[in-house]
């Protein structure tokens, strides 16, 4: 191949989603189970860097408390495992030549890995409700690049999957929301947080430059239950629609930093790069706005105190960074949805500015759905060109094509991209439910 | 000197015309005024729309179970509706599997998609489709009154028909014609149209037998205008009086 793929990713999974729906008076659990396989492979190596089998099991338990007002009870559980290597593919073996640890993905063995995706106990009641236990946040209105989602630290191993669901890390957490006609309130608090979970050093991702090989990298401390609360995290959001049209919140988390930066220091008298881990204050507000067929969207945040990474051995500086995204897009009968964004970050003292589009269709009655995500730099050399196609081959297999292919230097041009630059991949994903 | 005052015939043939039509006019007033009842008792358009509304929702706060049926797809669609009073709405979508948790949220002339993936409710626009010629608001938007201004644009001995037009922005139709049977208030079928009256599909409501207590319709089957083909049903499995919480009817609640 020509083009500038130099890395593929093949995301082969066999879903299976069972759900068991059982109404009882007053009960109703729902089951559902998705197993598949995943196999990546590194084109311009043509290694298998990934070769595991997956399980997500997810259950939810719910209690009607009180018939007239309507309040519930219910559990929620979900956990994914993985486990490497069941299946012997043609080009496993060459995966062993490559130098240890070279490649983050690749599988070394038998190696598992589970995570708890969910575990919570919520009440809903009246007008209010609150989720103990381990959950997701999602907070934002816009596409792409999902700036105001501050509340989950998130798996770097693999930065440009931005299916969310995947790559936020649940955290334990108290969430409490409130409603009041138009006006919500939510607050949360997280009084053991979580990090993010990092690509491994020489992997296809790594934020730590392969110059640099030689020197040990001291990840970010795990905070631990013994100092609960004292590295606990916590904000909130109010949102009112306006005129019952104009939806708008504001937002505000103190939280430890979610932009991995090293800076160099001494790790048992040798000389390291060590991660920074600061606290970082993130104000921002979002809106959206319908208007028929069209619906604007926005998202805006400072972050306050944001390390910053150095370019040599100096420590990380602390700035107050700003992000912003606004669009719209429109929607028509025949099941086209057009949409724009224009993106403006301001960090280490310059301004970018990016502007994205996004096409999607639903052809010969939704079994056929391609979209084009592009992302392009406005006075830098970021361009970001993502085609999907989803093939809805019946009620339960889908099939889904997907590629990142990426622009980008690392000059006076350069943008945020710089650190994926040359790799494009492509991704498939075949998914069976039942 | 005595005045005899003269009687002209014509004087007294007015004065015989006088006597009868007072004659007349006293039993026909008695009629009129006994009329008037009868008349009050024939239902505003307003009335049919709003007893035509009660066919198809049992109660203010509701839940439905429905499946829906495309000519264009072997897929089987299932959406579990939850209804709290008249303008907030949430659908989960049950089958098929696929699109599972696709749960959306209107509220007024609002609407929110929950997109699994991202585990996160995004606003969309109102006419996005649902699966076929099913649109959102075919089976979010369950009540006409107080979206639509109404009038009998006609009659016959079995029905009245209706004409409805929105007094809103961003509902899924701008103008219904929808024909309601006489005595039983039973929607029998109705025209989608568009703002210049152009019919772009045709609903006939069917199958009525007894959910929650009454004789409702358990189908509503939609053809588009155009490609006569293409049709969708929707068929109710489940209808219960049910109160979902408040607080499911907001966005961040979605998932």
């Amino acid at each position: 191949m020509t083009w500038t793929v130099r890395t593929c990713l093949f995301f082969i999974g066999f879903a299976w989603v069972g759900t068991q729906t059982q109404p009882a008076s007053g009960m109703e659990n729902s089951f559902d189970l998705e197993s598949g396989y995943l196999v990546s492979v590194l084109f311009d190596r043509g290694h298998i860097s990934r070769n595991g089998l997956y399980v997500t099991l997810k259950d939810r338990l719910q209690l009607h408390s009180n018939s007239e007002t309507g309040s519930t009870w219910s559990a929620e559980a979900a956990v994914r495992g993985f486990a490497g290597e069941w299946l012997r593919l043609p080009s496993a073996s060459a995966v062993a030549d490559l130098p240890q640890g070279q490649w983050a993905l690749r599988t070394s063995g038998r190696e598992a890995e589970l995570n708890i995706r969910a575990l919570a106990l919520e009440h809903n009641a009246a007008n209010w409700n609150l989720r103990l236990g381990y959950q997701q946040v999602a907070w934002g209105e816009t596409f792409g690049f999902f700036i105001a989602d501050v509340v989950n630290p998130r798996d770097l191993r693999d930065p440009l999957f931005v299916e969310m669901d995947f790559i936020r890390v649940p955290v334990a957490a108290a969430n409490l929301k409130a409603f009041w006609g138009n006006f919500r309130v939510q607050a949360v608090a997280t009084p053991v947080p979580r990090t993010n979970i990092m690509p491994p050093r020489g992997s296809p991702f790594d934020f730590v430059p392969r110059e640099l090989g030689s020197i040990p990298v001291v990840d970010a401390p795990r905070y631990s239950w013994n100092r609960l609360g004292r590295d606990a995290e916590g904000g909130g959001r109010i949102s009112y629609l306006f005129f019952e049209k104009v939806d708008v919140a504001a937002l505000y988390y103190y939280h430890w930093n979610r932009t991995p930066v090293y800076e160099f220091g001494l790790a048992d008298n040798a000389p390291a790069l060590i991660e920074v881990q600061t606290r970082v204050q993130s104000v921002g507000t979002s809106f959206t706005y319908a208007l028929d067929s069209v619906v604007f969207r926005g998202d805006a945040l400072a972050h306050i105190g944001q390390p910053l990474q150095p370019q040599g051995m100096e420590p990380a500086l602390r700035r107050t960074e700003y992000q912003a995204i606004v669009g719209m897009d429109y929607s028509s009968e025949n099941e086209w949805v057009i949409g724009g964004q224009y993106h403006y970050d301001r960090f280490a003292g310059n301004q970018y500015h990016w502007v994205s589009g996004r096409i999607q269709k639903r052809l010969f009655n939704g079994k056929f759905e391609p979209e084009v995500f592009v992302f392009q730099g406005v006075g830098n050399d970021d361009c970001w060109i993502q085609p999907k196609f989803a093939w809805h081959v019946d009620a339960h297999i889908t099939l889904n094509v997907r590629a990142d292919l990426l622009w980008a230097s690392t000059d006076r041009s350069s943008g945020v991209l710089a650190p994926f630059r040359g790799k494009s991949r492509a991704l498939a994903w075949i998914q069976a439910t039942f | 000197m005595t005045t005899q005052k003269t009687i002209t015939p014509r004087a007294q043939s007015r004065r015989t015309w006088l006597r009868v039509f007072a004659m007349m006019a006293l039993p026909m007033t008695l009629w009129f005024i006994s009329a008037r009842p009868a008349q009050a008792a024939e239902p505003s358009a307003e009335d049919i729309l709003r007893k035509a509304d009660d066919v198809r929702n049992p109660a203010e706060n509701y839940f439905l179970r429905v499946k829906v049926t495309s000519s264009n797809t072997s897929d089987i669609s299932e959406f579990e509706v939850f209804i709290r009073g008249k303008d907030k709405t949430v659908v989960k979508t049950v089958q098929p599997a696929r699109d599972k948790g696709r749960n959306m949220l209107m509220v007024n002339e609002n609407m929110w998609a929950y997109v699994p993936n991202l585990k996160r409710s995004v606003r969309v626009s109102l006419n996005q489709r649902l699966v076929g010629q099913t649109a959102n608001g075919d089976i979010s938007r369950m009540r006409w009154s107080g979206d639509y201004a109404v009038q009998i644009e006609g009659q016959n001995d079995k029905e009245w028909t209706l004409l409805l037009k929105a007094t809103k922005k961003g509902l899924t139709y701008e103008q219904l014609r929808v024909w309601v049977e006489k005595g039983s208030f039973h929607p029998v079928r109705a025209e989608y149209l568009s703002s210049a009256g152009k019919v772009l599909k045709r609903a006939s409501f069917r199958a009525y037998k007894e959910l929650c207590g009454r004789v409702r319709p358990s189908e509503i089957a939609i053809h588009d205008a155009v490609k006569k083909d293409d049709h969708s049903v929707i068929q109710v499995l489940l209808m219960e009086v049910k109160t979902a919480p408040d607080s499911m009817f907001y966005p961040d609640n979605l998932q």
